[in-house]
């Protein structure tokens, strides 16, 4: 079966496509919920929408409660309130554990609706929500993505020929081809960049030899020499840290049109501390080249900008193309667009294995009737459970009642039971009916999350849409417009009669010729 | 605003590259276009595409614009591909209107 080159592509870009499809489905749809984290986190925390405290007094109560809550960690980041999220979220290091907590920007205080909010969905996508290993796995699994891109473009042979074609009417395998060709086709851009994107981002930790090699595995060394700036070692003599919200004032009217992204702290309490402020490039592709380094103790500007080398450039604007900040909503739209787009090439590949199989008689098969039984219950599993589990991560924001002590965990619990009681469900059921059934129900949690909204917080549609916060009623708004999506499609699909099997195997193998 | 023209332009290019094909051409009149026509559709759809990356580059610089631009592109096939089918001659139709409102908005653009 795989005499020839193209054959043999065929044969890996149909299994590399299958079995890790099962997983890219899941990381592309987080992918494109990550383009709008910071709405996702503001909805999942709506309360911050009443401070309207100012970015320097913000900051300030966030270095206080750094300094009543970890005085002697090594590094404080802080994320102030910006125009994209009016929350505040609080990073430290703590032994080898980084930790973080979300404040009111007018307060101080912990917001009592403890979540990980938009942030879930993107440790998910590049890490599955579990360190280190999920990251080793998602980079194996970008690999097999970039695998799948090539291997398709070479086994496609009509990029141009067929690049607006698509044919519903033709039914079954052919729509199904034409369908995933033209969703790969157009979007390849976007595919090809964002998944190299992905990989260079942490190129230096799957490809760790040449720093090993030149540097005898000295990675500061490395990175000192790559990026350079100002490092400082901790002195251990105590010196008080200036207030904070200065830095972030002075920082603010540097940066002129650019927001203050974050404040980092190195050595806070001692005599030699850093404050870094860096900016969130919106007229530029690379992601933070702006950055001032400030004496913590004295408020002296130790370095402004960083002298990047031509390599080290490259990497920020690869890392600036995948995190993908610049450019305003208009962009932020594109880019979940197309990795929803993505998402759905992928799963259309996965639905394309079974259809094709499907038709024929099972001797002529590449697979067994039992495998090919699992393989259609684990694409529903695979595609509809992370939609499932997504949906489910939003209801728990607003069901969990808000005193429990670790409700941020039990959001995420709810994430992956519901996924995973939607694969328990797909091997139940006949398979058109779990189709149907989960498609069904994530219409019905999409249509119905919106009142749940209205019934939990008074930052509900009734409030938003009048007081033009499109940043919350966007997230409303997009999970009512993708209900009605998901409610056609589960009635299309009930409408359709599904064809016995022995009526199938009456018409003879599925025939190749192109119409 | 920009980002409207843009698109709308890069959906009437794409029309006019999608017409310029034997296939597409008949799903939308019938019979085949002539050789002349077919290289003016294509002269045509390569210029309004030429010209929604301009008007990217005028909304988001040098270096952001082009990226953008490839996102609008993309919408653009793919609204047309998945339309194309079902409804061939409003295909047609708000490909035409889509060339001409882009058409406007790119002089108002430049001149106002």
């Amino acid at each position: 079966m795989k005499n020839t080159f193209s054959q043999s592509m065929a044969w890996l870009h149909t299994w590399g496509g299958l079995l890790f499809g099962w997983m890219l489905f899941s990381i592309f749809l987080t992918g494109a919920l990550s383009v709008f984290d910071r709405e996702i986190s503001y909805w999942m925390q709506p309360e911050n929408g009443n401070s309207g405290a100012s970015m320097a007094e913000a900051v300030n109560h966030a270095g206080d409660y750094l300094q009543a809550t970890a005085p002697d960690s090594p590094g404080w980041l802080i994320v102030p309130p910006n125009d994209r999220n009016p929350g505040m979220t609080v990073y430290w290091q703590e032994g080898p554990e980084s930790r973080h907590k979300a404040l009111d920007p007018a307060t101080g205080e912990e917001v009592p609706r403890r979540t990980d909010g938009g942030h879930f969905f993107v440790h998910y996508h590049f890490e599955l929500n579990s360190g280190v290993i999920g990251r080793w796995i998602v980079g194996a699994v970008a690999m097999m993505m970039l695998v799948g891109l090539l291997t398709g473009i070479v086994i496609h042979k009509r990029i141009f020929k067929d690049f607006f074609t698509f044919r519903p009417q033709s039914g079954g395998q052919r729509s199904w081809l034409d369908a995933h060709n033209a969703l790969g086709v157009l979007t390849l851009p976007f595919l090809l960049v964002i998944t190299f994107s992905g990989l260079a981002i942490f190129a230096f930790m799957y490809i760790p030899s040449p720093v090993k090699l030149l540097y005898g595995g000295d990675s500061e060394a490395f990175f000192d020499e790559a990026i350079p700036h100002v490092h400082r070692q901790p002195t251990g003599e105590v010196s008080e840290l200036l207030p904070l919200g200065g830095f972030a004032q002075r920082a603010d009217s540097a940066f002129g049109n650019n927001p203050v992204w974050y404040l980092s702290v190195e050595n806070p309490g001692d005599r030699n501390a850093v404050v870094i402020a860096g900016a969130l490039n919106k007229d530029q592709l690379t992601l933070s080249s702006q950055q001032i380094l400030f004496d913590g103790v004295t408020g002296k500007v130790l370095q402004k900008g960083i002298p990047l080398k031509p390599a080290a450039q490259i990497q920020r604007v690869l890392t600036g193309l995948h995190f993908a900040q610049f450019g305003g909503y208009a962009v932020h739209w594109l880019y979940f667009l197309s990795g929803l787009i993505g998402a759905l090439m992928i799963a259309s590949g996965l639905v394309l294995f079974i259809v094709k199989r499907r038709r024929q008689y099972v001797a002529e098969n590449d697979v067994s009737a039992g495998f090919l039984h699992l393989a259609g219950r684990m694409n529903v599993a695979a595609v509809a459970g992370p939609v499932l589990g997504s949906l489910a991560f939003l209801w728990s924001n607003r069901l969990i009642p808000i005193a429990w002590s670790d409700r941020a965990g039990w959001e995420i619990s709810a994430f992956f039971a519901v996924w995973l009681m939607s694969l328990v469900h797909a091997m139940l059921r006949p398979q058109l009916r779990a189709w149907i059934e989960q498609i069904a129900a994530a219409g019905g949690l999409c249509l119905l999350l919106p009142l749940l909204n209205l019934l939990t917080t008074d930052q509900h549609l009734l409030r938003t849409l009048p007081a033009g916060d499109w940043r919350l009623a966007g997230v409303d708004l997009t999970v009512l417009f993708m209900g009605g999506i998901f409610i056609y499609l589960a009635l299309r699909l009930a409408a359709r009669q599904p064809v016995p099997v022995k009526a199938i195997h009456a018409d003879g193998p599925w025939e190749f010729a192109d119409r | 605003m920009k980002v409207l023209i843009g698109l709308l332009l890069a959906y009437a290019g794409m029309v006019a590259l999608c017409l310029a094909m034997n296939r597409h051409y008949r799903q939308v009149f019938g019979d085949f276009p002539g050789s002349r026509l077919q290289l003016g559709l294509r002269a045509a759809g390569t210029l309004v595409l030429l010209q929604s990356l301009a008007v990217s580059i005028s909304q988001w610089g040098w270096t952001i614009g082009p990226t953008a631009c490839f996102g609008l592109l993309t919408v653009a096939a793919l609204l047309l591909v998945f339309l194309l089918p079902y409804v061939p001659r409003f295909v047609l139709l708000s490909g035409s209107a889509g060339l001409v409102a882009g058409l406007i908005g790119t002089v108002l653009l430049f001149t106002v």
